[in-house]
């Protein structure tokens, strides 16, 4: 463990797609500013536009929700992205009175915030929770439809939520989803027949596509034999389905190890590790700096995913594109376990172009040792960097496990047509 | 003024902090590694190919100590060997030197040879000569300094003594069960308030002056105590002046008790990082071979250690250690966590996972060592399996052998071929003397002993552990090796079972009561009692058990039932009715003179309901039982239906049912009777 791993492998890499950024920003800046085409840049990536951020604010001062400070210290390159300064309280300017925002969502809202809901498949769950909680306490006015009026009282509960913490993709296609099944409720269903059939949606998209797509995974995994006997299997940091998948092998009787590679900020390796290791699986534990010396002994390397790119790319937690590398490197099979319901039609090259900034402070507290980065806002010239994903190029991948099969990550775009085509049918 | 007194006092810093001293008690007074320790010394035992005693030296010497006393007693001329051939002999920051006494039997008797021989002059630190620790002592001794300096508080410049904790949270396999303690801390100023030790009790008490003298007072049960302690030079003075502590616990403890007379007090002090451990039995052998092996007592490790012969060892993927001249053939696999000492050889189709093997082994082919400590020269012959065991030099294990779990092998035995050593035997090579308490071993024990068959060419005895055990210290925890194979299920499933113990220690005392209770009820009968006797017995019975009044109804009850049910075990539920019914008329003025109220009555049943629980005659027997009780007037409609009416939990559920007629019987009867009642009106 002590080994300070040869990290350089990724430098040049990280160096030559800076530049790339670079361009690629400069021809966005260049974009808003000319404004040729603009609706090919969404609103969630002009933070740098003034009149798009005074829409925004405009129409957060509508829906009657609070203003997020904007942080005051950005890395240049990242200006498009939307960064928020810490806060004490989102919720302050909430008054009991106002009675515009569902104490449920409220509650999501701050778990968000708090970090204390995390992961793509766990905020999805909570989310959908409460929106059942939501659609359970509704009821629609007099002389109005509920397919409107649903629709547009969930509105800005979408946009409070996207305050609180970026949405991950998992809950954009979850809302989008529900969107769509509120929509298109027939008009002449009674109040709590279409209330029960919303409800009936929700629990059929968390069962089908949440948690059956997990063990349809995870049985593929054994079926296709892709853990053996004796494989050593490196995963990083955690995630909910390939802790699935290791544990249900470990149970069928596999006997293989798991290597867990953690990062900071958020460590999330350890809860990963914890619960292997009440699993009863053989595991250890290295920092992503020894990486490459764990890769050495590797024989499958085994990631989660936030999201599936329509060009192939995988979106995930910052530093798997890095494991990603490393693992091609040393000639090692990479896995990633990703329910289809996390493919997502955008393309995206890097992890600059759309990414979510973390709070920088988290960067600053570095475990037992005295933190040497605590004035790091005295100095005008530091700003500190925290993108919470990266990207990782379709060549690093060997393998996409859904719960369709195992399919390479290029047919992202075959399976966003089918189900286009599926969700058209019904 | 100031200055001057200052100026001054900082002379006399200069002059204390001249020498940093440093005992050691090479020496455990115990027997826990009985029979290995009887050839030598516990502090020479190797842990991880080199002696213990190494380790704790080099611990003080990096830590900046600069005089060391070793004090030995049992085969103390090994140790003064030891030290003179030890690479400390030249060592120009620190002189070592051994304190030989062999009459000392206790850490007291040490200290007090120290004192006579005046050879402390400052503040120094005490530990014993198993510790493998990584601890900044510095930090600790300035602190310590400090505090006496204190002039504003007189609880910290009479402070004589710091004693080093680790934070390690229970369940930890590096907590001693022997030294589990419980502590009572000022939070403010770290002052040691109550110290004790757990020794799996339930219970512990703190003396209520503790919590009420102190504003600010922290329980702590997540501490390790290192057993190393920053002491000034008062302490040994007051070990002379009290010539019944035996040990550091008593000195505490007596320090801790006349805080009042003494005017002495002790501190504490958590070091978060770090690793300390005591090699104090079998269990925490394993534990800290363990713990070195895995680099947790950094730089005390094996390949930074290097012995007087200059022995190197390279340092591989999954802690495997193996000297540059160890030879191992095809197909040997050696796992996690293995160190394998000089000239070496290991057979082919050899696995071995979790072992320390020594200096000029001989292992065979085909044979498995898990989490064994294999010492110098041993010779494991083909086929072999060796599972948690301690294999001390030069023993022979011929072929087919298999050690179980928990076994020690004791210098020279020779054991085999193709037999099963079982589990937590300990085997030495020559039969027990008399030892020097005198009790001989019995002729039946002698031939028990030689009965077990250890193979054809085997020479192997069985060690018997001395039946009187020194002191409480020694039965009160017996060692678990062997026995604990540590994963993370196995010590949680250990910590629950714990747990339920706990439980039944609780339960115990009421267990104890109520067959107590039974025997009084018998004996009763068959000398037939009058019932102020009886009460009289049964209410000092409850006071010498410590039973709450409300739990007595319900086990009178419950005695008053089950005697009769016993009696009358093969009968018919008709015949056993009878009987029961017979005892209540007999019984009927001790019921009386305990179930009065209706909160009496309320128990009585809910022990009932319980007792129908746990008894199938009785839960058949239940609504008849109560009829009974009910037609005896004990007791009464309305205590019935309200008990019938209370909230029940599921498992009751069918009891309820059962009654229920019975209970719609009552509450009709009194319809009727208040019907009757406005009717007469």
């Amino acid at each position: 463990k002590k080994d300070a791993g040869s990290a350089s492998g990724g430098k040049p890499e990280a160096a030559g797609a800076n530049i790339k950024k670079e361009a690629s920003s400069k021809d966005l800046s260049a974009a808003s500013a000319v404004k040729k085409e603009p609706k090919r840049v969404p609103d969630h990536l002009k933070a740098d536009d003034a009149e798009t951020q005074k829409r925004i604010a405009k129409r957060l001062e509508k829906q009657r929700l609070p203003q997020r400070t904007v942080a005051q210290r950005k890395v240049r390159l990242f200006n498009h992205l939307h960064q928020y300064e810490r806060e004490v309280s989102l919720t302050g300017s909430f008054s009991f009175s106002s009675g515009g925002i569902h104490p449920v969502i409220i509650k999501l809202g701050l778990q968000y915030a708090e970090g204390v809901i995390c992961g793509s498949n766990a905020r999805c769950l909570a989310m959908l929770a409460a929106f059942k909680q939501v659609i359970q306490d509704y009821t629609t006015p007099p002389q109005k439809e509920l397919s409107r009026d649903l629709e547009a009282t969930i509105k800005p509960y979408i946009s409070f939520l996207n305050q609180c913490r970026l949405m991950s993709v998992s809950m954009g296609n979850a809302v989008k989803h529900l969107k769509h099944h509120i929509t298109h409720m027939p008009n002449n269903l009674k109040d709590h027949e279409a209330k029960k059939k919303l409800l009936e949606t929700i629990d059929s998209y968390i069962k089908e596509r949440i948690l059956l797509s997990a063990v349809a995974i995870s049985k593929y995994v054994q079926d296709e034999a892709k853990i053996k006997d004796g494989d050593v299997i490196l995963v990083y940091s955690c995630s909910s389905i390939v802790r699935k998948v290791l544990c249900d092998a470990w149970n069928q009787g596999k006997k293989f190890k798991v290597i867990v590679v953690d990062a900071r900020p958020k460590m999330e390796g350890k809860e990963m590790l914890r619960r292997l290791v009440r699993a009863g699986i053989p595991c250890s534990y290295f920092m992503i700096n020894a990486a490459s010396y764990a890769m050495q002994e590797a024989t499958k390397v085994m990631l989660g995913a936030h999201a599936l790119l329509a060009n192939g790319c995988v979106m995930s937690r910052v530093g798997t594109s890095q494991i990603a590398l490393i693992a091609k490197a040393c000639n090692v099979p990479v896995l990633v376990c990703c329910e289809t319901y996390k493919f997502c039609e955008r393309g995206q090259t890097d992890s600059f172009v759309y990414n979510e900034l973390g709070d920088p402070d988290d960067l600053v507290f570095i475990g037992n040792k005295t933190p040497y980065l605590n004035d790091w806002r005295d100095y005008n010239s530091l700003t500190l960097l925290n993108l919470v994903y990266d990207v990782t190029p379709p060549e690093f991948i060997s393998l996409v496990i859904t719960e369709l099969g195992l399919i390479p990550c290029t047919s992202v775009p075959v399976v966003l047509r089918m189900k286009q085509a599926e969700t058209n049918e019904t | 003024m100031a200055s001057k007194s200052r100026g001054k006092q900082r002379g006399e810093d200069i002059q204390q902090e001249d020498v940093f001293q440093a005992v050691v008690i090479a020496d455990s007074f115990n027997v826990r590694f009985a029979p290995i320790t009887n050839e030598k010394p516990k502090s020479l035992l190797p842990l991880a190919n080199i002696p213990i005693l190494d380790y704790t030296l080099e611990f003080l010497v990096t830590a900046g100590v600069q005089e060391i006393f070793v004090f030995c007693c049992h085969l103390a001329d090994q140790i003064r060997t030891h030290i003179r051939q030890s690479k400390w002999s030249e060592c120009s920051s620190c002189t070592i030197t051994p304190v030989l006494s062999e009459s000392c039997m206790s850490m007291g008797d040490a200290l007090r040879e120290i004192h006579d021989k005046s050879v402390i002059r400052s503040d120094f630190v005490l530990v014993f000569g198993d510790t493998v620790a990584n601890l900044r002592l510095q930090d600790v001794l300035q602190e310590h300094k400090k505090r006496l300096q204190d002039k504003t508080n007189p609880q910290n410049k009479n402070s004589v003594m710091t004693m080093i904790f680790q934070k390690v949270p229970p369940g930890h396999r590096s907590r001693n069960k022997e030294d589990d303690i419980f502590l009572a801390v000022d939070q403010t100023s770290n002052r040691v308030l109550h110290y004790q030790r757990v020794r799996e009790q339930s219970k512990l008490q703190i003396p209520v002056d503790v919590l009420a003298d102190n504003l600010d007072v922290q329980l702590r049960y997540d501490l390790l105590d290192s057993q190393i302690s920053v002491c000034s030079p008062e302490v040994l003075a007051l070990f002379k002046d009290n010539f019944d502590y035996l040990n550091r616990d008593h000195f505490v403890k007596g320090l801790l008790d006349n805080e009042d007379i003494m005017e002495k007090t002790i501190h504490m002090c958590v070091l978060n990082d770090g690793y300390t451990g005591r090699v104090s039995n079998l269990q925490m052998y394993d534990t800290v071979s363990r713990d070195v092996i895995c680099r947790w007592s950094y730089p005390l490790v094996p390949d930074t250690q290097t012995d007087n012969q200059g022995q190197i060892i390279s340092h591989n993927r999954h802690n495997i250690y193996t000297s540059k001249d160890v030879m191992l053939a095809k197909g040997c696999v050696l796992e996690q966590n293995v160190l394998v000492g000089r000239g070496t050889r290991i057979g082919s189709n050899t696995r071995i996972t979790d072992s320390v093997i020594g200096k000029d082994c001989k292992i065979g082919s085909d044979v498995v060592i898990e989490n064994a400590y294999i010492w110098d020269g041993v010779t494991i012959e083909d086929q072999c399996c060796v599972d948690t065991a301690v294999i001390c030099d030069n023993v022979v294990v011929y072929a087919c052998t298999s050690v179980g779990p928990g076994c020690v092998l004791s210098y020279n035995v020779k054991v085999g071929p193709s037999v099963k050593i079982e589990a937590r035997s300990r085997l030495q090579a020559a039969k027990d003397m008399d030892d020097d308490f005198g009790d001989e071993l019995t002729e039946a024990d002698q031939d028990a002993v030689s009965m077990i068959n250890y193979g054809s060419k085997s020479q192997a005895f069985l060690h018997q552990p001395p039946e009187d055990s020194d002191d409480e210290d020694n039965d009160l925890v017996q060692d678990m090796f062997g026995l604990g194979i540590q994963s993370e299920s196995s010590t949680e499933a250990s910590s629950l079972s714990e747990r339920s113990s706990d439980d039944e220690a609780m339960l115990d005392d009421e267990e104890l009561f109520y067959s107590e209770l039974l025997d009084t009820f018998v004996k009763a009968k068959e000398d037939n009692y009058n019932t102020e006797n009886l009460i009289l017995e049964i209410n000092s019975l409850k006071h010498t058990y410590n039973i709450a009044i409300r739990d007595l109804y319900g086990m009178v009850m419950k005695g008053l039932i089950e005697i009769p049910l016993r009696d009358s075990q093969d009968l018919e539920p008709g015949a056993q009715l009878a009987n029961v019914k017979k005892n209540f008329v007999r019984y009927k003025p001790l019921i009386l003179n305990y179930i009065k109220s209706e909160e009496s009555q309320l128990d009585c049943l809910h022990a009932l309901e319980d007792f129908a629980l746990s008894n199938k005659t009785v839960s058949t027997l239940l609504v008849k039982l109560l009829h009974i009780l009910y037609d005896a007037d004990i007791l009464s409609e309305v205590v019935l239906i309200k008990w019938h009416n209370m909230e029940k939990e599921e498992e009751y559920k069918a009891i309820a049912k059962q009654v229920a007629p019975l209970i719609k019987w009552l509450e009709e009867a009194e319809e009727e009777t208040s019907d009757e009642e406005l009717g007469s009106d």
